[in-house]
């Protein structure tokens, strides 16, 4: 049981490895705690991104639990309602583990599990860390296994962010297409292995990297959909072990629904939970899409090279002082 | 003014590139039930999507967007260049091109005139056969002329 010392403002949890004092007022426990101690790593937090897709995840798994029984009305509700506000934002100071961590992500998954469950409590009029009113493993973590939430949350923040990327990309794509327009009728030269060579134009410069550009909002396409494959069911070596067939069957649908986005099942578990070749796929296509932009702007740097000794083509807008010490620069 | 924009994206491209290394080592070391390397995979990967997003982002609103050409220049060099007797060849054959590109490169004298100068083409045939268009378009450039041209050595 949770010892609550009012006078410190603390209260004292317990796990497996023993008891710590978690301040009075905090939503995570003692589990979040150890990890703290563990991993002060990067001195950074958990994105966002991947605490909303971790609620949104358990969300789904409380509302699934309860379609076929497994969780009451009243706890589902209350866990619902605090997933809810941190798919909303709200709490974001209460995920304090480090992105860099051991434990292949469960101090991630404990520290989502212990804020809901302690959120939960209060809702349902309790005080945190009476976790027999709401258990972070035995009700928020029901079914579910470190090993297919933090993948499936990843993948989920992965689409998310690629998304927002490839808006980025397609204002890129116009803005070029735009340029290649307005330069059609600059002639230059061309150059290869920086010798003259023969004369180009500059739109037709512009419009090639515009093309580019295209082939990666393509890519990234794909990389959505070689993420848009979870092993939620699978537990934690796939083979799917006290999560309930019907739960198996329907959380990934629950998790498409609530989060609006095109997600499936894996279609081999095991293979889902071990494999993890979708993330250098979908990294290599980031790196691609840096590669074209890093050349794009290799070529603008030299085209606009000068003013009076450089390649003089273009000009950049001006954008700041380039020189602390030479005058006009 | 350097070009800082630029510059910002370079350096976000080694960070990413850097980073698939990271990723690519983390997935390869799975074993048998599981890969615990999850953590770093999504902490890069999610800096590069990200950082990449913000970059293209500023390379949109404070550099591309607010280019310009500088016209006269770039015409200049074209004029002045070697390199366009690639597209006088196919009138005066190579022959006689190689010749006048290597007096160009040596006295540093035009293309233009030196062919004026020898009388090989015309000003209106050059002006016909240099435009800007016909030059950076597939074929030869100013194929009706070339069709017109009598007992040109190279003509096909």
């Amino acid at each position: 049981m949770t010892k609550i010392d009012k006078t410190k403002k603390l209260r004292t949890e317990h796990d497996s490895i023993g008891t710590k004092e978690v301040p009075l007022d905090a939503y995570y426990g003692v589990q979040t705690l150890r990890a703290v101690e563990n991993f002060n790593i990067t001195g950074t937090k958990m994105h966002p991104e991947l605490i909303a897709s971790a609620a949104q995840i358990k969300k789904a798994a409380a509302i699934t639990n309860y379609e076929i029984g497994h969780l009451d009305k009243k706890r589902t509700d209350a866990i619902v309602k605090a997933c809810d506000e941190i798919i909303a934002g709200k709490m974001l100071d209460q995920f304090i583990v480090d992105p860099i961590q051991g434990g292949a992500g469960t101090s991630l998954n404990m520290n989502v599990n212990e804020v809901i469950a302690n959120r939960a409590i209060e809702i349902l009029g309790g005080e945190k860390g009476n976790y027999t009113i709401v258990n972070p493993n035995d009700h928020v973590n029901y079914g579910q296994s470190t090993n297919d939430v933090f993948p499936s949350c990843g993948r989920i923040t992965v689409i998310k962010l690629l998304d927002k990327a490839g808006q980025q990309l397609e204002r890129l794509y116009k803005a070029l297409v735009k340029k290649s327009e307005e330069f059609d009728d600059v002639i230059k030269m061309g150059r290869t292995q920086l010798q003259d060579a023969i004369p180009i134009r500059l739109g037709q410069e512009f419009r090639a990297y515009s093309t580019a550009i295209r082939r990666d909002i393509a890519r990234f396409e794909s990389a959505k959909q070689e993420m848009s494959k979870l092993n939620m069911g699978g537990t934690a070596v796939g083979t799917g072990l006290n999560a309930d067939i019907q739960y198996c069957q329907k959380i990934v649908k629950n998790i498409a629904l609530i989060s609006g986005l095109p997600l499936v099942q894996a279609y081999d578990l095991i293979d889902a939970t071990q494999n993890l070749d979708g993330y250098p796929f979908v990294s290599g296509i980031v790196k691609a899409c840096a590669v074209n932009l890093s050349k794009m702007s290799n070529d603008l740097r030299l085209m606009s090279s000068g003013p009076r000794t450089g390649f003089g083509e273009i000009h950049l807008p001006e954008k700041q002082n380039g020189s602390s010490i030479m005058p006009g620069r | 003014v350097n070009p800082v924009i630029p510059e910002v994206v370079n350096q976000v491209a080694f960070n990413i590139i850097g980073n698939d290394m990271t990723i690519t080592m983390a997935a390869e070391a799975g074993q048998l039930e599981l890969n615990a390397f999850e953590p770093i995979i999504f902490n890069n990967l999610f800096q590069s999507i990200e950082t990449l997003t913000n970059a293209v982002r500023t390379l949109v609103d404070n550099c591309i967007t607010g280019i310009t050409a500088n016209v006269e220049y770039c015409r200049n060099m074209v004029e002045n260049s070697v390199g366009i007797i690639t597209a006088i060849c196919p009138f005066v054959g190579y022959e006689k091109a190689a010749i006048v590109a290597k007096e160009a490169i040596k006295t540093g004298a035009s293309i233009r005139d030196l062919i004026l100068r020898d009388g090989l083409l015309t000003k209106e045939q050059l002006d016909v056969i240099l435009n800007p268009y016909s030059m950076t378009e597939p074929g030869i450039s100013g194929r009706p002329l070339f069709m017109k041209l009598p007992a040109i050595q190279n003509k096909v």
